[in-house]
């Protein structure tokens, strides 16, 4: 694929709505995710000219998601610690709490809000693990190569996160009984 | 099954389900405004392709060369006159003919100091035998 403009907006058709749904399911947030959707395509035309093509281009902006991400996050902790306010930490405590958001409040089905819940209480690696493999449909050892670690620990992250959301539905029947 | 009972597999499953479904939901709604905000990204005109870092090395050693010629330039058209005309001007002024005869003559002396005076009266002598 030669690196020109044509092909740089047929891969955003292509791939947009792979990398929105990712980075809503990694970020929980719609909003924020749209800005971080454009924000991963604006690096990648940045990027564009200097992609090898020895990885499939999700794979690619992947890893430039799971960049924008991490900073994200980052920013969003500077700026509640900058700002030194009570509301802010107020705010911090909001997020912490298990209770559903606004947002959430809204959501579709009791799948939906588990399935959030389960997200939320996941680490952002074991997320991207999860949105890979069970989303994306990666085998382990694609996943492997896309986030640059060994197999065993993609193996050892799912199965981590499994035993989370068994652990986790596994209380919830306990309260529902 | 219940979850107490579920194997992991099924749980895999039931996980796959559930995050499958939400990814699909968020897919049906995605935005229209992100559609047409990836597709201009290309198009932004206030946006250029990253530079090489060599590249800013580059523009950054021509521009503080420029400074330092002109720095130069400015040092030898305004202060190095300046340096060059002040000894003429200096040694105009001090005149050192005219700074000794304004200044108060000091009296020459002609002759030697007077001798120091001995107060012979004051020196206990012996009475002279008569």
């Amino acid at each position: 694929m030669e690196p020109s403009a044509d092909t740089f907006d047929a891969m955003v058709e292509a791939c947009r709505p792979r990398v929105y749904r990712a980075a809503c399911l990694l970020l929980d947030d719609p909003h924020e995710a749209e800005d971080i959707t454009q924000k991963v395509f604006l690096d990648a035309w940045r990027g564009w000219s200097r992609f090898e093509r020895r990885s499939e281009v999700f794979s690619w902006l992947y890893t430039i998601l799971r960049r924008a991400c991490a900073r994200h996050r980052r920013q969003t902790w500077w700026r509640l610690f900058r700002t030194k306010q009570v509301g802010a930490w107020s705010l911090l405590d909001d997020c912490a709490t298990e209770g559903p958001s606004p947002y959430e409040a809204t959501s579709d089905s009791d799948d939906r809000s588990a399935v959030r819940a389960l997200l939320k209480k996941l680490s952002p690696s074991l997320r991207e693990v999860l949105v890979l493999r069970y989303v994306e449909s990666y085998s382990v050892s694609g996943i492997a190569q896309a986030l640059k670690i060994p197999e065993g620990t993609v193996k050892s992250r799912i199965h981590y996160a499994l035993e989370v959301a068994a652990k986790r539905w596994r209380e919830e029947e306990k309260h529902e009984t | 099954m219940k979850p107490d009972t579920e194997p992991l597999p099924q749980i895999e499953q039931r996980l796959r389900r559930m995050l499958v479904q939400e990814a699909g939901l968020w897919s049906e709604r995605e935005p229209q405004r992100l559609k047409a905000a990836c597709r201009a990204t290309r198009q932004a005109k206030t946006f250029g392709q990253r530079r090489h870092p060599l590249l800013w090395a580059g523009t950054s050693a021509a521009a503080a060369s420029l400074v330092l010629c002109a720095a130069r330039m400015f040092h030898e058209k305004t202060i190095l006159p300046d340096c060059s005309v002040r000894p003429a001007v200096v040694s105009n002024i001090v005149d050192r003919e005219a700074l000794y005869a304004a200044l108060p003559k000091i009296p020459v002396p002609t002759r030697p100091p007077a001798p120091i005076r001995l107060f012979a009266e004051r020196i206990p002598v012996a009475a002279p035998n008569k």
